[in-house]
């Protein structure tokens, strides 16, 4: 008890670090609501600024401005229908009707306080958690690793949308070039075309810009008009409209805290991520709804379920990242390199030794989800015009932060030659819907499961796989293999019998 | 490409079949896992090249909006190239800065002064900010050390 309210103080008696909240708090709001940016990005260009800084003010920066992405990512989904980040896709939905209706002021009030409900209780999820973290990750050796790096690898199929075939190919492609570098056991050079700046393998932060950042910044040219557009009557809405999305979220409450639930345990399961959480709550609660017609239509659950599972898997995730080294989605692999800048390892060791930063972190996601529903409140109305920002004004600097965060990240400036050949096979996947998330699953997990398996096998040799947890893991593998070929293939029959 | 859907699969099979080549003569414990996954791949990209193949190519018309805004990805794949020859050559803070002016002029058409002001904002960030304020050297670019050292400076 003395540590959780020592990791209080710790942040809430530092006006520093109030400053940096308040800072990663509006760049996340930010980075959310300007399509095509996005919590990858965010954290991606806030490299630069961390570089240098301590390592708990460093890691604060980066959960406070992860944390509430979503928060602002449903700006322009609610005013423009236009998804600031592919998880806020599912507010659409009803978030957009909502706003042609002449209600989007109560649309981003039911959105703003679902997020911060979500992030609170994603917090309470994680924290509640933590006693159990220790005899679970001591229940775990690198066969275990193994084996749950696998069963993330399964996740492809979760991400790879229509396509399985395709998501395993870009998976395998992620993890083919996680081989890249040298080989935990013999020393020897892979695939690194005699270029020392490939000795460490491929910088994932290089490889998340060139997949994501480039070919979305390149979309938001091509996409948005290049005149100025301004905000217009049907979006302008006042306090009163946006308190009455807030007291919304109490008439649905129950809704609020299932989603909130739904969405902390989709984001504890490593390649899961925001997408799902969403899209999966979102049919909860049209599910759940004695009147399931009104969605699609502007019905306000339609905007509270995903809205409080985008924050609450926020929490969720930061378990397996913090505690595992596995990180919970595409945005926390990025992360997870972020916090290994800073100087943190994350492991098992997180729960033994560096409780007290995770006590810190857990507190950062409570009072960031907080302060973004405060800040969205008081400037709400202004930050709309984030959205109407020329892409002239706004790219150049993209691309710049992101060279820098490329170079930064790799510590050399070949790196940025490998940004443009990834940039080049990110900007075609998306040009010919190829999923990409799979590729930084495969990247990210690639070196845990070859070195935990070489380390099982050294240890207990092919007996490794008969350790109960593994088993465990192993069973678990399969069935997520098994309910993926069926959920794409009744997919498929379903949009066959369609067409 | 008169089929430009099958690139990024060819792209695919030109990866993985160059990566199991090679790692096939890699020690034992180091072509293990490339192997496992890389031969599977490559036998799943022929799969799907040969589907993709027989499927109908998808048609664009030259002036549909899809095709306009593929052609303008593809020049602003262009102008990211040229950040980074700017960058490469020019390093950061001189090539970046250079390279921000002239994205926003000549790119994406905004006024002199605009560009002006995004290049003084960009100079800001990275030299104020990053190199001084944050203490991360930043790279100084190819041709620029090449002039320093020619300069004596």
């Amino acid at each position: 008890m003395a540590l959780i309210l020592h990791s209080l103080a710790t942040l809430i008696f530092d006006p520093s670090l109030w400053l940096l909240m308040l800072a990663a708090v509006a760049m996340g709001m930010v980075f959310g609501a300007v399509p095509g940016l996005g919590g990858k990005l965010g954290i991606v260009l806030s490299i630069p600024l961390v570089f240098g800084m301590e390592t708990l003010p460093g890691c604060v920066f980066l959960v406070a401005m992860h944390s509430v992405v979503h928060t602002g990512g449903s700006i322009p989904s609610i005013l423009l229908g236009i998804p600031g980040t592919g998880p806020d896709a599912a507010t659409v939905c009803d978030g957009y009707p909502m706003t042609q209706r002449g209600e989007g002021g109560r649309a981003l009030g039911a959105s703003l306080a679902a997020s911060a409900v979500g992030g609170v209780l994603g917090a309470v999820f994680l924290a509640a958690l933590i006693p159990i973290v220790g005899p679970v990750v001591l229940a775990f050796g690198p066969a275990e690793y193994f084996f749950l790096a696998l069963l993330g690898l399964t996740f492809v199929g979760a991400v790879s949308g229509d396509d399985l075939r395709k998501g395993i190919l870009v998976g395998a492609l992620g993890l083919m070039l996680a081989f890249v570098g040298s080989e935990p056991q013999t020393g020897v050079q892979r695939f690194t075309l005699d270029q020392t700046f490939l000795w460490d393998g491929v910088d994932v932060i290089t490889a998340v810009i060139g997949i994501f950042a480039i070919p979305e910044c390149l979309a938001l040219v091509a996409g948005l008009p290049t005149d100025a557009r301004r905000i217009g009557a049907d979006t302008r809405y006042g306090f009163a409209d946006l308190f009455e999305g807030v007291k919304d979220v109490g008439r649905h409450w129950g809704l609020t805290v299932r989603t909130s639930f739904i969405g902390a345990v989709i984001g504890l399961i490593p390649g899961l991520g925001g997408d799902v959480a969403s899209w999966m709550c979102y049919g909860y609660a049209v599910q759940r709804s004695k009147t399931p017609e009104r969605f699609g239509k502007g019905a306000v659950e339609g905007v509270i379920g995903p809205e409080a599972a985008n924050n609450s898997k926020e929490g969720g995730a930061l378990l397996p990242t913090l505690f595992f080294g596995i990180p919970g989605s595409s945005g926390m692999a990025v992360m997870l390199g972020a916090l290994v800048v800073l100087g943190v390892q994350p492991g098992p060791e997180m729960a033994s030794k560096h409780l007290d930063l995770v006590w810190v972190l857990i507190w950062t996601l409570v009072v960031a989800n907080v302060l973004a529903a405060l800040m969205f409140l008081a400037v709400g109305r202004w930050l709309a015009l984030v959205v109407h920002l020329r892409a002239g004004l706004l790219v150049p600097f993209v691309l710049l932060l992101a060279c820098v965060g490329s170079f930064l990240g790799g510590g050399s400036w070949e790196n940025l030659l490998l940004l443009v050949v990834l940039g080049v096979l990110g900007t075609a996947m998306k040009r010919h819907h190829w999923p990409r998330a799979p590729f930084v699953i495969g990247l990210v997990l690639g070196p845990i499961m070859e070195l935990s398996l070489h380390q099982a096998l050294t240890i207990w040799g092919p007996a490794f796989v008969l350790r109960p947890v593994a088993l465990a893991l192993a069973a678990a593998t399969v069935a997520t293999i098994v309910v993926s070929i069926r959920t794409t293939a009744r997919r498929k029959g379903a949009a066959r019998a369609a067409a | 490409m008169r089929r430009p859907d099958l690139a990024v699969g060819v792209a695919l099979l030109a990866l993985f079949g160059g990566m199991v080549v090679a790692a096939s003569s890699y020690p034992a414990a180091a072509r293990l896992l490339p192997l496992t996954i890389g031969i599977p791949a490559l036998v799943l990209t022929v799969w799907e090249l040969r589907g993709q193949w027989r499927a109908t190519p998808p048609t664009e018309p030259a002036a549909s909006p899809a095709h306009l805004q593929h052609r303008s990805q593809g020049v602003g794949f262009l102008w990211f190239v040229a950040f980074v020859v700017a960058i490469v050559a020019g390093g950061f803070v001189l090539g970046g800065v250079a390279a921000v002016i002239v994205a926003q002029r000549f790119w994406l058409r905004e006024s002199w002064p605009t560009s002006l002001v995004g290049g003084a904002i960009a100079f800001v960030v990275l030299f104020a900010g990053i190199e001084r304020g944050l203490g991360q050297p930043l790279f100084e670019g190819v041709v620029t050390a090449w002039v320093s050292g020619w300069l004596g400076l």
